[in-house]
């Protein structure tokens, strides 16, 4: 097990490199002199000079790329021009928000979609299958921040039950906090379970075809035994993998919900600072929502072995 | 083929696409009004008979910038899907083919291209060519290429372990003839579902990229940009929220259904016994 | 029939199971029903191992599935009587099913690989049973289930306890499975095609621990199976079943040794017989391969990528001559390596020491025109009839391409070759249009041979062609075999595991074990007097019925004594390096040289 994590940590350190390399070259293909873009309108010659030394700008690409390594894994992501706050206080900032958002709608939608996904495909093609899965595919079609907008108009403006606007974190006051998340949170979760369920339903199918449910059932286990006992670890493997990529279209959901609620989480600033031509922030939000979810996905394939033995050892 | 006619998802979901692509034709070459002509004195009309569904902010017609708006997202939808399928399937193919040094180094990149959530490395790219048709073309592109080339790398390592390829390589075929002849012609059913999955997802992202303020640029009036600016009028004229959201759900469910009855044709083991 | 008399009930009392005019229908796609199984009726007397016997399509596994209710949701019992116990078990209850299922009527499946829940420790799925009926306490379910883990002869039955499925071999894992069922004592064991996916002598191993077990603890046995050589060994009865129907039933003796019914006379006739070795019209004498010392190594991918891979050696060291217009047959259970060497000689393997020629010239060193010429001479039929042509692709066009090498053939021309090598091969007419998916296995098997031949090589590779058919098609395609060579003058290397078709087909026979020749020799010297003691194994292993002169049929189990090997040697066992000994003209054995 050991070895396995070993080598799964391993692996995520190249691409997290490359992803830095990504980042670079990103942000090195915006029209303009780079140190310029860093300071923003100010006309500063001497901060101008200074920075540019700094970037090592008259030297080789490969040097500046280490330069800016350097200073990345010195956690020094620069100063947002708009704010002329350390890019990243920023980001912890946000993040608090975006997974106050993003993590409550992941966990709903998963206990929502595994059940579900399970009994359509225990009861495949009657009438409980049809259901689950136009539902599921209904949901799936509905743009998350049309859904969001859908209902900021019906219980925020017409009904006037919950606010439209900004953000308490739960930390500080639940009940108050969950008022402004109740909405974002639901509109990302019900689009997240339409995609989880089908996962779920194709990789219990699957599951139900092999011969030890058979097994199980030639024992004289009751339905639901086989079901949590036999079925479920096995469909599950797949569909926490799927878990873990589910999040990532949830942090690109979460920017546009984040706009349509306004709540101050990354996923906004990113969207705020392209318009505001704040590149450093722009570049930490890049890096730090890919770091993000390359970690997310490192524990989610370590927790791997736990569905599938077999790949313990 | 026409057992795939005849399922009930290729059928619900063939009518909405079909309804949709007509209407993208028609929007570009007909409205009833000019899509981006202002008409102040029929600011914010409910729907009438005059306007089917309603005027916006502008006065401009909402059926008429709907029509237009679907031949935006249409075109873009799929340049986006013909570029990613092309690059990420000769990078696909070119990894199960190659192997070795080029296979790992191609994958690795892969993988940290995959590392960024589509939306997310669609805005840095946006951040780069700024509001443009060919930079939501080539951002999205480049979000979903790598996803397309892991499908075939994967169809051409299954395809290639056949024993009907192997046997080509006894008959004293080279190896390029039967990648081409053999190996490739059978991995075309998933870069299809694939594919029709993928102009779900360019659309769904085109939409939030304009509704952002980041995708196609005014005036043109794609649906995700008429979400955006229904948002400051959203308690005085509801319509304007309603009818571009309702149209892009429909669509997607389109797609949806309609990649639904691709896949299962062709995959047997899901079929209704 | 056995070794000992299996403990019969008394014959007054009530039979376990008794099957009445049973009928299970399916639903095909097209929403209409069929009769998979036809009126059937049989009983299990207890104690008693009743085989029922059938080619695919028989319906033998529904009955199986049938009498626990485990039938896929497409079937269900459309009428008759599953009596058990004073139950209809057609009739029952869910409630009733689950009682009596694990508990009174265990099942074993075929499938090793998947009938075990890879995701739960072996204990825990043994014991699920014991507790779910008995109610026993974990520890007493846990000491039990070591006992009889013991009893299939598992080595460390606690550490087994701890283990995964996955951790252990196919056959291993079915001992298992046979431990866990048979630790409630059920009055009846289905055992649906238990051996099917296991080497013949893991199969005998597990034949024999479930014949054993079961006939000290008392349970009947209602065994599936399409391997007739098998059930006359085991079975006390059996009932032969054709697309559906019973056609005959009764003790094994009489149905399987002096069958009456014309379709139990086909099935035996279809078996594999040895022919006479009469002189081939076309052979020469002449060597047409020569393979020297040949070693074949596959690299082990590592699993860090920092770690050297590793080296497993399929062929090591063998060699072998092949004579023009001479069937060869390698013999060996998986991971002997003949898939290997055959793979070598049309070069989809790479040898990594050693020589082969080819009609005198080194096949090894060859540039890639003569490569190209040798693939002319040098063609190959593959396994699985079910991945071997390519289902894009029409049955003329897919014959065709063998030709697409030979210079100076118009399309035309190809097409029309193309079409007459499948009519060679009994699909004539308009065949060449249809694609794969429209052919059974035979079928498809066929033109795999079209397209192997069409060239006219000189040496055809047969790796395992008939495996996957049925005993009937197998026999057709044998006889295509033997019916192109008398016509055409090939050379076959052929490759099996069926000791059985190679009796029937081969000139010569080389037995290879773990990469090594172990014997070889004519078809006669092997079979008749082999003396390499896994030889003696594998030939113990397979009873096959053979005809007997008077027109009836008898159960041959090969009685060979060993012969001690030469003074100063040991037979050869795998360690170290083995030395070819004549043991008479033409007939070699691997030795050692005794320590």
């Amino acid at each position: 097990m050991l070895k396995y994590a070993l080598h799964r940590i391993a692996l995520a350190v190249p691409t997290l490199l490359i992803v830095a390399v990504i980042v670079f070259v990103l942000m090195r293909a915006i029209p303009g002199d780079p140190a310029q873009l860093m300071l923003g309108d100010l006309e500063n010659p001497q901060a101008l000079a200074r920075l540019r030394a700094e970037m090592g700008l008259d030297k080789p690409i490969a040097v500046q790329f280490l330069v800016w390594l350097k200073h990345l894994a010195v956690g020094d992501l620069g100063n947002s021009i708009a704010q002329q706050r350390p890019v990243l206080e920023m980001l912890t900032g946000g993040f608090g928000v975006t997974a106050s958002l993003v993590i409550p709608a992941v966990v709903i939608a998963s206990m929502l979609a595994i059940p579900l996904g399970m009994l359509a495909a225990w009861k495949q093609n009657t009438v409980w299958d049809v259901a689950v899965v136009t539902g599921a595919i209904v949901f799936l079609s509905i743009p998350s921040f049309w859904l969001g907008l859908i209902f900021l108009l019906v219980f925020g403006l017409k009904l006037d039950l919950l606010p439209v606007v900004g953000y308490v974190s739960p930390l500080e006051n639940f009940r108050e906090g969950l008022r402004y998340l109740i909405m974002p949170v639901t509109a990302l979760a019900l689009i997240e379970t339409g995609v989880l369920i089908r996962m779920a339903r194709s990789s219990t199918i699957e599951v139900l075809r092999l011969e030890y449910i058979t097994h199980a059932r030639a024992k004289g286990l009751a339905e639901f035994t086989v079901a949590h006992r036999h079925a479920l670890k096995n469909a599950m493997a797949p569909t926490w993998t799927m878990i873990g990529l589910a999040l990532g279209s949830l942090l690109g959901g979460a920017v546009v919900t984040e706009t349509v609620f306004t709540l101050p989480g990354i996923g906004r600033l990113l969207v705020d600072s392209i318009f505001a031509r704040d590149y450093p922030v722009v570049q930490g939000c890049l890096l730090f929502v890919t770091l993000i979810y390359v970690l997310v996905n490192l524990v989610v394939d370590l927790c791997y072995p736990f569905f599938d033995p077999r790949v313990r050892l | 083929m026409r057992a795939l006619l005849r399922r009930p998802n290729a059928i619900v979901g063939g009518v909405l696409l079909l309804v949709m692509i007509v209407a993208a034709i028609v929007g570009h070459v007909y409205t009833p009004y000019d899509p981006v002509a202002n008409d102040l004195m029929a600011r914010l009309k409910a729907p009438s008979s005059a306007h089917w569904l309603g005027t916006d902010e502008w006065g401009r017609d909402v059926l008429s910038r709907l029509l237009y708006g679907a031949g935006v997202s249409v075109s873009i939808s799929l340049f986006t899907v013909i570029a990613a399928v092309g690059a990420g399937t000769l990078v696909g193919a070119a990894t199960g083919y190659f192997g070795g040094w080029f296979e790992r180094i191609a994958m690795a990149f892969l993988d940290a291209l995959l590392a960024f959530p589509s939306l997310i490395m669609a805005l840095g790219m946006m951040t780069v060519f700024g509001p443009s048709r060919i930079g939501v073309i080539s951002a999205l592109a480049l979000a979903y290429m790598p996803s397309v080339a892991r499908v075939v790398r994967g169809s051409v390592l299954s395809v290639r372990e056949k024993e009907f390829v192997e046997a080509s390589r006894v008959m004293g075929n080279s190896e390029p003839f039967t990648m081409f002849r053999h190996v490739l012609p059978n991995c075309v059913a998933p870069i299809i579902v694939l594919a029709t999955a993928l102009f779900g997802w360019a659309l769904l992202a085109e939409s939030a990229l304009s509704f952002l303020g980041l995708g196609v640029p005014p005036p043109a009036s794609s649906w995700g940009g008429m979400l955006s600016d229904s948002r400051n009028y959203v308690g005085q004229a509801p319509w304007l929220a309603l009818v571009p959201g309702i149209s892009i759900s429909v669509t997607l469910l389109g797609i949806n259904l309609f990649g639904d009855a691709l896949r299962d044709q062709f995959d047997p083991r899901m079929k209704n016994l | 029939m056995n070794e000992m008399p299996r403990q019969v009930g008394d014959p007054r009392s009530a039979p376990t199971l008794s099957i009445a005019s049973l009928s299970v229908a399916v639903r095909t796609p097209d929403k209409s029903t069929r009769r998979v199984v036809d009126e059937v009726s049989f009983t299990i007397d207890p104690g008693r191992m009743v085989a029922l016997v059938g080619e695919s399509g028989s319906g033998k596994t529904m009955i199986g599935r049938a009498v626990l209710g485990l039938l896929p949701p497409v079937a269900r019992v459309e009428a008759g009587r599953i009596a058990f116990d004073g139950k209809d078990l057609a009739r029952a209850s869910e409630a009733e099913l689950r009682a009596v299922r694990g508990r009174e009527i265990g099942m074993v499946f075929q499938e090793p690989m998947v009938s075990l829940n890879p995701a739960l420790t072996v204990g825990f799925q043994m014991m699920e049973a014991l507790r779910l009926h008995h109610r026993l306490p974990a520890e007493e379910a846990r000491k039990r289930s070591l006992e009889m883990l013991e009893r299939v002869k598992i080595l460390d039955p606690a550490g087994c306890f701890r283990a995964y499925p996955h951790q252990y071999s196919g056959g291993m894992r079915q001992r298992i499975m046979l431990a866990s069922v048979l630790v409630m004592r059920p009055k009846l064991l289905i055992a649906d095609e238990p051996t099917t996916a296991l080497d013949a002598l893991i199969q005998k191993e597990v034949m024999d621990i479930m014949a054993a077990l079961t006939r000290d603890i008392g349970t009947a046995v209602l065994l599936v199976s399409h391997d007739l050589g098998m059930v006359a060994n085991y079975a006390d009865q059996v009932v032969m079943l054709r697309q559906g129907k019973v056609v005959e039933s009764g003790a094994t003796a009489d149905i399987l040794l002096a069958p009456k019914h014309e379709y139990t006379r086909m099935l035996l006739e279809s078996l594999p017989e040895r022919k006479a070795s009469g002189d081939r019209r076309q052979a020469s004498g002449e060597t047409l391969v020569e393979i020297d010392n040949v070693s074949v190594e596959f690299r082990k991918k590592p699993r860090f990528f920092w770690q050297r891979p590793g080296v497993f050696r399929a062929v090591d060291k063998a060699s072998l001559t092949l004579k023009q217009g001479e069937t060869l047959a390698v013999v060996g259970e998986s991971g002997s390596g003949k898939t290997t060497i055959g793979r070598a000689l049309v070069r989809l393997a790479e040898e990594s020491e050693g020589s082969i020629r080819f009609e005198g010239r080194e096949v090894t060193a060859f540039d890639a025109r003569s490569l190209a010429a040798y693939r002319l001479q040098t063609q190959m039929v593959f396994q699985d009839p079910f991945s071997s042509l390519d289902p894009r692709m029409t049955l003329a066009a897919i014959v065709a391409e063998g030709l697409r090498t030979l210079p100076g053939l118009a399309r035309a021309e190809r097409d029309r070759r193309a079409r007459e090598m499948l009519a060679e091969v009994g699909l004539p007419g308009d065949y060449g249009d249809r694609h794969p998916h429209e052919l059974s296995g035979g079928q498809r098997q066929r033109v795999s041979i079209a397209r192997a031949i069409v060239a006219t090589p000189k040496l055809l590779v047969a790796d395992e062609p008939v495996s996957a058919l049925d005993v009937t098609v197998q026999k057709q395609i044998l006889r295509l075999f033997t019916a192109l060579q008398e016509k055409f003058g090939f050379s076959y290397l052929f490759i099996s595991h069926d000791l059985g078709v190679v009796e029937q087909i081969a000139d010569r026979v080389v037995v290879m074990y773990r990469g090594r020749i172990l014997e070889c020799g004519t078809r006669d010297q092997v079979y008749d007097s082999p003396r390499h003691p896994y030889t003696l194994k594998l030939l113990a292993a397979t009873p096959r019925i053979a005809r007997t002169a008077e027109q009836g049929y008898a159960l041959v189990r090969h009685a060979g004594e060993e012969t001690p090997a030469p003074t100063g040697f040991a037979y050869f066992a795998g360690e170290g390096e083995p030395v070819m000994h004549e043991v008479a003209p033409g007939h070699v054995v691997a030795l050692k040289a005794a320590a």
